[in-house]
């Protein structure tokens, strides 16, 4: 029996690596196995459980472990991890505060920032992080997360230099290249932006959403024939990528193919039957090639799949302009205008 | 060897072909009856070929019976073609141009031009160029003849040119034929409507013209002037204007004034001149010849008024212009006389022609056609507009295709909305002939926004939203309101003639004045954006009524119904004095008042014995003292002004009332100010 659990805690010593948990709580289970370490049997077989991601029976473990040993740090922090996998973000909280109430680790701050995030606290998940960087400074994965939610609070200046830490500690953190490019586009810094994206890609080739990042980029600088050629790189790299079939699409009409264009919008709607983008898109394709029925019906279609998508009202009423039908189009344009279009404002002059 | 031989036969087949085969009885041995009639009917197109292009229409009639019998004579598909590009078919003379050069491509000099022009009208650009310039190398003389005939080509691949631009570039207009009720199969032309696009008068070559008659000089009916209105949004089946607008003459319509009431036609007698008509009640004035300010020796043709009817720009080919026909424009003195012509040019005119002036109802677009502008073909339809602070017009504008096609575009005329043109043209769609069209332009195109979404942040699954900002269109909207509507007798609401003075408040300057109709009560007055306007509709043995309409420099079209209800003078009738004006807070009277002053001073003066109560009112900010002061004292000011108009003191009153008997709301900025008032009543006369 005491051999058996040992071959288990030995175990998990090897499957271990693999996930979250921490590993070095592994080493300390291996070597305290006197056979009187009942806490520490149930913690490895918690990790064991969470290996094969047999979370409930990790937790249940857990569990036992800390009711053996009440101030047992690394079994609150690994319940933390387990309640994170199983989506109980609030209890993962808890366990993360008890767990820093015993020792202040920074891995605890970064996982409890990844929780808080969960829960959609971001303040609260920033300060973590920061706290994580406090006490480890060359903790790069703080730093890039950090800058993720600088990026998502529109503070793209504050993100940049948190993916450039990043990327400083983890000089090929291929993720960091990514989102550092990104706000750097957010900030206008095409250029800079798509370095950043190339870097990436040196970093990891098979990243198709930096293809697809990149060529964005290249669209908004009206490199139309770069962007459609990474375009179809990022198609070429992730299976059923709609986004870029959708912005393939859209590239397309910007380089005035229109039946190029039609055609990934339609590509995009058979991969995501409900992509109320490419719906509307395609509307915009079919309006330049003079199919202002199909323009509107696909409009008509995008308005169903989002009840409160603004711009196809405005696009739809375009559509209906040319089909003679004002009052529609005066309708649709107001109803634009309440759902936030300011640019329908220029067309309803002549409604009643 | 017998595929050779077929071979050879097709060969020859196709030789034969395209042979010129002349019109005589040689060649015809075996049909000779066929060819008599044929050859007649050669000879009867042939007398009318040669009076000229009015009788080309006839002409080609016959041409075409012989052509049937006989296609491949080079002369006669020559001359089809040339029938056909001079009348209405003129597309279709390509087929024959191009068959005649094939059979002999000596058949005439001028077919290389001919062709051209025929391209040229198809749209057809570098065949077009292609053309005159073989033309060109025709030309071999030195003449002036040859020389002239060179640089017309030389004008034509230039307009060749400028269309293929233009055509890149389309306007964004629906063009919808009128409609039968407008449209006959005759020519229909000419088209006038009022500002609110409720009167359309045209011109037609029917056969119910007045006296029924065909003019033999260019063997159509004489025109007459018709007149539609629209009901509930349908053109009404065209009238004939009858006398005595119409006469046994020509009659064409080419200019209406804003509100429909004044007609300016076009008489053909003298070389043309001009004549005026205004609609008393129901019933059009006879047409009086303008003075010889506009009217000359010369040709005046088209005219049009200024909305406040004080201008009359015109045409007129008399010397002394820049050359050609030439626009020019005269305005009227204190006396009601048109006064002394002023060329309007070289920023409108050219050393070509101009024709077909129309001045937009804001008083400083003037639309007119050119054919010596970088037009597309013939005459093009250009745009200026009339800068009053340096007094001067911007540089014109081509309205662009499809309004302009490389045949003439002339007589355009274009609601106050800016919405809508009319013109005529010859569309095999239409319902024959000329045929009256309306222009619905729709302005820059309108973008579709497209969305997207990329995957920014590595750590995130869910795509990203890429903001959009739908871009701003400039908006090229007419600056003017309408006010328009119906004058009546409050009492039995009976429609009146009453006067409307449009006054300039601070200028204190009567812009224009105008005349309901008196048997429909209408009236309609065009108001540019940027000033503050009194309006004060005037009848005698009635209370005056007034209006203030401020309208900034920045709004946008708007068409405003006002239906006034005048009052007689009656004790306890009262009218709101909607002119006068009070410094904030203060009962000092502003200057723009003025105006409202002197018109309350001449009822004084008019009924001697009128005696009237001034009140004053305010909304029901500020405490209920305040208000009763400043009512009070507001109207005292009023009263100050007319005793030292020499008013007598015991014929006035005055009282505040302050917030009491408020007419709007106090809850809303329009209804205070509508509280915000001074009026007067009658208390005895």
């Amino acid at each position: 029996m005491k051999t058996k659990k040992i071959v288990l805690a030995l175990f998990c010593v090897f499957a271990l690596n693999s996930i979250n948990a921490q590993t070095d709580t592994i080493v300390k289970a291996k070597i305290l196995d006197d056979g009187s370490q009942d806490a520490e049997k149930f913690y490895n077989s918690g990790i064991a459980n969470f290996a094969a991601k047999n979370f409930k029976d990790a937790l249940a473990d857990f569990d036992k472990a800390i009711g053996v040993k009440a101030d047992f740090e690394k079994a609150y922090y690994n319940r933390g991890s387990t309640k994170f996998e199983m989506k109980d973000y609030k209890g993962a909280v808890a366990d993360f505060d008890k767990s820093l109430s015993l020792l202040q680790n920074p891995d605890s701050y970064f996982s409890r920032g990844q929780a808080k995030y969960a829960l959609d606290n971001k303040t609260g998940a920033l300060a973590d992080y920061s706290k994580t960087i406090e006490l480890k400074s060359d903790h790069a994965q703080a730093y890039y997360y950090r800058g993720g939610i600088k990026f998502e609070t529109a503070d793209y200046k504050g993100a940049v230099d948190d993916f450039t830490q990043a990327i400083r500690i983890k000089p090929d953190y291929a993720y960091a290249f990514n989102d550092r490019g990104s706000a750097k586009r957010q900030l206008e810094d095409i250029d800079g932006a798509i370095a950043d994206y190339t870097s990436a890609l040196k970093a990891n080739p098979a990243m198709g959403f930096t293809y697809n990042n990149r060529a964005s980029a290249k669209r908004k600088k009206n490199d139309f024939k770069g962007a459609i050629s990474d375009y179809t790189e990022a198609i070429s790299k992730k299976e059923n990528y709609y986004v870029a079939y959708n912005n393939r699409g859209s590239a397309k009409y910007d380089a005035g193919d229109y039946q190029g264009a039609l055609e990934d919008f339609t590509k995009a709607i058979q991969l995501k039957s409900d992509y109320a983008f490419a719906f509307n898109n395609r509307a915009t394709a079919k309006f330049k090639l003079k199919d202002y029925k199909g323009s509107a019906d696909d409009c008509t279609k995008a308005i169903q799949l989002n009840a409160n998508y603004g711009y196809s009202y405005l696009n739809r009423g375009i559509a209906k302009e040319m089909l003679r039908d004002n009052a529609g189009a005066c309708s649709d344009w107001k109803k634009a205008i309440e759902l936030g279009v300011e640019s329908a404002k220029n067309y309803t002059g002549d409604c009643n | 060897m017998k595929k050779i031989i077929l071979l050879l036969l097709v060969v020859l087949a196709n030789t034969v072909h395209s042979q010129n085969v002349e019109f005589v009885k040689e060649n015809f041995a075996n049909n000779k009856d066929k060819f008599r009639e044929a050859k007649g009917r050669l000879d009867a197109g042939d007398k009318l070929f040669v009076q000229g292009p009015m009788f080309y229409k006839l002409a080609v009639y016959h041409y075409f019976a012989a052509n049937q019998f006989n296609p491949d004579n080079a002369l006669l598909n020559f001359k089809i073609g040339k029938c056909c590009l001079y009348s209405s078919n003129k597309i279709r003379s390509i087929l024959y141009l191009e068959k005649a050069l094939k059979l002999n491509p000596a058949v005439d000099p001028q077919i290389h031009y001919m062709l051209g022009k025929a391209y040229h009208l198809d749209l057809q650009w570098d065949k077009a160029i292609e053309e005159f310039k073989v033309f060109q190398k025709t030309l071999t003389g030195t003449d002036a003849e040859s020389l002239s005939l060179s640089n017309d080509a030389d004008k034509q691949i230039a307009e060749c040119l400028t269309g293929k631009d233009l055509e890149k570039k389309p306007v964004r207009v629906f063009i919808d034929n009128a409609g039968p009720e407008v449209n006959s199969k005759y020519a229909d032309y000419g088209t006038v409507i009022s500002a609110d696009e409720s009167v359309m008068l045209f011109t037609s070559r029917r056969d119910n013209t007045t006296g029924g008659g065909v003019d033999p000089a260019i063997n159509d009916y004489f025109e007459d002037i018709y007149m539609s209105t629209k009901k509930d949004g349908k053109w009404t089946p065209a009238v004939n204007m009858g006398p005595p607008i119409n006469t046994n003459d020509h009659e064409s319509t080419t200019g209406l004034s804003a509100d429909g009431q004044k007609l300016l036609i076009y008489i053909g007698k003298n070389n043309g001149d001009l004549f005026e008509s205004e609609l008393k009640g129901a019933v059009w004035s006879k047409p009086e010849k303008m003075n010889k300010n506009i009217n000359t020796d010369y040709h005046e043709s088209s005219a049009c008024y200024s909305p406040d009817g004080k201008l009359v720009y015109f045409v007129s080919d008399k010397p002394g212009g820049l050359g050609g026909s030439d626009i020019y424009v005269s305005a009227k003195d204190e006396k009601g006389r048109w006064g002394k012509a002023v060329n309007l040019g070289p920023s409108i005119n050219t050393q070509y022609n101009e024709e077909g002036v129309f001045i937009h109802p804001d008083g400083k677009t003037l639309y007119f056609s050119s054919r010596g502008r970088e037009t597309m073909g013939g005459y093009d339809i250009f745009k200026s507009v009339f800068d009053d602070k340096t007094k001067t017009w911007s540089n014109p504008e081509n309205l662009g295709y499809p309004v302009n096609t490389p045949d003439d575009d002339v007589f355009f005329a274009i609601s106050a909305s800016g919405k809508h043109g009319y013109y005529s043209s010859v569309s095999e769609k239409g319902l024959g002939e000329k045929d009256i069209y309306m222009i619905t332009f729709l302005g820059p195109e309108k973008p579709m926004i497209l969305n997207n979404e990329d995957n920014l942040l590595a750590s995130l699954t869910a795509p990203v939203k890429e903001t959009v900002i739908a871009p701003v269109i400039a908006i090229k909207e007419a600056q003017l309101t309408i006010l328009k509507g119906k004058i009546t007798d409050a009492l039995t609401q009976q429609p009146l003639e009453a006067t409307i003075e449009i006054v300039d408040n601070f200028r204190n300057e009567i812009i224009a004045s105008f005349t309901s109709n008196s048997s429909t009560g209408n009236y309609l007055v065009s108001l540019p954006a940027g000033k503050n306007y009194g309006i004060a509709v005037k009848k005698e043995s009635y209370l005056f009524h007034s209006e203030n309409f401020d309208i900034p420099m920045t709004a946008a079209f708007q068409e405003v119904v006002k239906d006034v209800a005048l009052s007689n003078v009656a004790v306890g009738n009262k009218i709101i004095l909607k002119n006068i004006f009070f410094d904030f807070g203060k009962s000092t009277l502003r200057p723009e008042s003025t105006n409202e002053l002197e018109r309350l001073t001449k009822l004084l003066n008019d009924i001697p014995t009128l005696k009237i109560e001034i009140s004053g009112f305010t909304d029901s900010k500020s405490s209920a003292e305040f208000n009763l002061k400043l009512s009070e004292s507001r109207a005292k000011s009023v009263v100050d002004y007319l005793v030292k108009a020499n008013i007598k003191a015991e014929r006035l009153t005055f009282v505040g009332y302050g917030k009491e008997q408020p007419i709007a709301s106090n809850d809303t900025d329009e209804g205070r100010q509508l509280n915000r008032r001074t009026e007067f009543k009658i208390l005895s006369k």
